[in-house]
């Protein structure tokens, strides 16, 4: 243990665990259990049953996300589940958030059978890239014909990028930030004068 | 309850009460305190330390809590959230109304500690400007009292809870009894040397959150979201300082669940207590004192007042003016301007959270008309770098686009007025004649709207927060000019006014109502004007001048 730094559960003697009950059919799990800081969500081996989505669907969202966010020396979108995140989150949106993500995921999944012949779930990894590269934010304007998977790609990236940084593999394994909670002193400046630059 | 002869009863556990029962009980009265709300346990109700992964939503609104549903107004404040929302008060229990066209969003909290557990912790001293804004530019009335009146219980306060701040010698922001400030991040010294270079001030704000160990309390560890409580006891909150220390005498009784909901008078007219519900069983109960104080906030007591009418006081107690629930005011606030420093992009963010920003006292109608208003607005504000959240903004996806995120930041700097809204008689609260809260009683309706003066001086807000952005050479500034309803500033003040006319106030400058000398108000309810600072402390020091000349008129027996 560092010396500015310790455990939430050491620094505070509380039990360990988050408080918030699951309810049936919700698998979702938190990062910090019985005390201790675990790095991966969910359970080893578990499969993931989709709250909102068909498993094809839900296969297709894991695909996506870590083609935007893909694992590197430091885990993907889909390590962080953030699929699972996404899912979930989207389920409990209001009723026209909802309906647009899922209407502007299979856009996306009937454009792909059309150019590929496959589906989100099955299209080799390079097609799915491509695809996604011709909807993305890398372009100023779309043809009439892909605005609908530009506006999915514009919530999608959203959502990928909340849920992966706020994860605990983005949070601490890409970000570098503390996985435990920080009890350090705020330092602010500290140049003598002259550049405050990084 | 059993019997117990209790000196005084105070009505309301924040700021005031959590005050008032120090002071009382240190001078050896045996004080009640009745809250409204639950006795938190800050090892079960505290989550500060609850990380973002941590949380199935990650601390966004889990739509599946219905708590949020009974909150329809407080759920609008950004403190609300899974860890807070049941600080909050349930607004279907105690219910609020107001005029369609003129919304007042009045966010309470419902629990001992009040508000004092999720407030914003910026405690500033009002200044003659404040105290005697009247005399200088013709508009309502002076408060009875000035800065030197107040400037020692300011003292005996700070002195108390621990205000971290850097003196700045600046007549209309007066220096207090500081512990050692914060630093300003790098984006802020240059924000303030643009702002100085203006012939305006920036300085660290000052907040009621300790940089050192104060009267038995850790200092702070900067680990982000103090609206979720705070184990440490780090900023000032009523169960972390003044009521402790009222219970360390031992006089001291304090019972939650306690919804007062009238005070009582004797065939004299003078006060003998209190009526409440407890809220865990239904159950009306009675208890007396022969002094009364209510210190439930602002609108709270108003409506204590005007619902212990009878026919003795028939338009309220303590209510010959005609005044308690006129002349409410809230600071106007939210607008204001936001860039990105270019010089500080790349800027590593500290992991360290700092729970406080910067503060630019006001420069507007400092002995000069200016800009078509009246009075004056300070900002607050500071700068923040992104961790992650550059990533919205940049194009693209993939390894190198994670990359990029990684090795990117931007530094974000942000300015926010709080402006003095008048006092105007038209503004105001009284009972709903329809509508009852949970235990039948009447609730509260609240009309105010904002007017000329308030709106002239929001454009002037955000015409200066850009140009003072632009001064320090921010780019990609983008304003926000939407004023929110009053309320929403949560700086409610006024309903029962100070001054030496009884006809023309509620309130004496002790905090005693004019009717009925056993009875007190000590809150926000006695402000004449709002000024532009945040409240709390200046009520606060109010309290604690009203508690002295409460001990020393029950000595004399002048209360009896």
């Amino acid at each position: 243990m560092k010396d500015d730094e310790v455990t939430r559960r050491a620094a505070v003697g509380l039990a360990a665990g988050a408080a918030l009950a699951l309810t049936g059919g919700e698998r979702w799990v938190f990062a910090a259990r019985d005390g201790q800081v675990v790095k991966a969500t969910g359970t080893a081996g578990e499969v993931w049953r989709p709250v909102l989505l068909d498993q094809r669907e839900g296969e297709a969202l894991a695909r996506l996300v870590e083609a935007l966010i893909p694992r590197t020396d430091s885990p993907g979108a889909r390590d962080a589940r953030v699929h699972e995140y996404i899912d979930l989150a989207v389920s409990l949106a209001p009723a026209a958030e909802k309906k647009a993500f899922v209407s502007g995921l299979r856009w996306l999944d009937r454009e792909s059978r059309r150019r590929y012949g496959g589906d989100l779930a099955a299209v080799a990894d390079a097609d799915l890239v491509e695809l996604l590269h011709a909807v993305s934010d890398e372009h100023a304007t779309h043809p009439k014909a892909l605005e609908g998977g530009a506006r999915f790609f514009v919530d999608l990236k959203r959502r990928t990028i909340f849920g992966y940084y706020t994860s605990i593999e983005g949070r601490v394994e890409e970000l570098g930030l503390s996985e435990v909670v920080s009890m350090q002193k705020w330092q602010g400046c500290r140049h003598q004068g002259g550049s405050h630059t990084t | 309850m059993a019997e117990k002869g209790y000196d005084v009863i105070v009505v309301g556990s924040g700021a005031n009460g959590g005050w008032a029962a120090k002071d009382l009980c240190e001078a050896g009265m045996e004080v009640a305190v009745l809250e409204a709300g639950r006795q938190l346990d800050p090892a079960r109700d505290y989550g500060e330390h609850t990380l973002p992964h941590e949380l199935p939503l990650r601390g966004r609104q889990d739509p599946r809590n219905a708590e949020y549903e009974r909150r329809p107004i407080g759920r609008r404040n950004y403190a609300c959230e899974e860890s807070t929302v049941s600080f909050f008060a349930d607004e279907v229990d105690h219910p609020f109304t107001f005029p369609g066209k003129r919304p007042f969003w009045w966010i309470r909290g419902n629990q001992v500690g009040g508000r004092t557990i999720l407030w914003g912790r910026q405690s500033y001293r009002m200044s003659d400007w404040d105290f005697k804004a009247a005399t200088r530019d013709g508009f309502g009335d002076d408060w009875p009292i000035s800065y030197a009146d107040v400037a020692p219980y300011y003292d005996r306060v700070e002195r108390f809870i621990g205000v971290s701040g850097s003196g700045e010698g600046v007549e209309v922001l007066p220096d207090g009894e500081f512990l050692p400030p914060m630093a300003l991040s790098c984006g802020e010294r240059i924000l303030k040397d643009a702002v100085d270079g203006m012939g305006r001030r920036l300085t660290i704000g000052r907040a009621a959150v300790l940089t050192r160990r104060h009267h038995g309390r850790a200092e702070c560890h900067y680990c982000g979201p103090c609206h979720r409580g705070c184990l440490t006891g780090s900023y000032f909150s009523s169960p972390s300082s003044t009521l402790p220390a009222a219970a360390a005498t031992g006089k001291l009784t304090l019972v939650p669940n306690a919804l007062v909901h009238r005070v009582t008078l004797d065939r004299e007219a003078r006060a003998d207590g209190v009526l409440y519900f407890d809220t865990v069983t239904g159950e009306e109960r009675r208890l007396r004192a022969p002094i009364v104080i209510l210190a439930a906030s602002t609108l709270a007591s108003a409506r204590l007042l005007l619902g212990s009418a009878d026919e003795r006081f028939p338009a309220g107690l303590a209510n010959s003016s005609g005044l308690v629930g006129r002349y409410l005011m809230d600071h106007i606030f939210a607008v204001g301007a936001d860039g990105f420093l270019p010089m500080r992009r790349g800027a590593k963010a500290e992991q360290a959270k700092r729970p406080n920003g910067v503060y630019i006292p006001r420069f507007r109608n400092l002995g000069t008309r200016e800009r078509g208003f009246l009075r004056g607005y300070g900002y607050q504000g500071g700068e923040s770098v992104t961790v992650f959240e550059h990533a919205y903004s940049m194009p693209g996806f993939g390894a190198d686009w994670k990359a990029s995120v990684h090795d990117t930041s931007l530094a974000r700097v942000g300015l926010t007025g709080f402006g003095e809204m008048l006092p105007r008689h038209e503004n105001r609260c009284y009972l709903d004649p329809n509508v009852k809260d949970k235990w039948g009683v009447p609730a509260l309706r609240i009309d105010v709207q904002h007017g000329d003066n308030e709106r002239a001086m929001a454009r002037d807000m955000i015409e200066q927060a850009v140009a003072m952005l632009e001064a320090a050479g921010a780019e990609d500034i983008t304003t926000r000019t939407k004023l929110p309803p009053p309320g929403f500033a949560i700086h409610e003040v006024g309903t029962a006014r100070m001054g030496l006319d009884s006809k023309s106030s509620v309130l004496n400058p002790f905090l005693q109502t004019h009717d009925v000398k056993n009875l007190f108000v000590m809150d926000g309810s006695c402000y004449v004007s709002i000024g532009c600072v945040n409240p709390t402390l200046t009520m606060m020091a109010l309290t604690a001048r009203a508690c002295e000349h409460l001990i020393g008129e029950a000595k004399r027996g002048n209360l009896a």
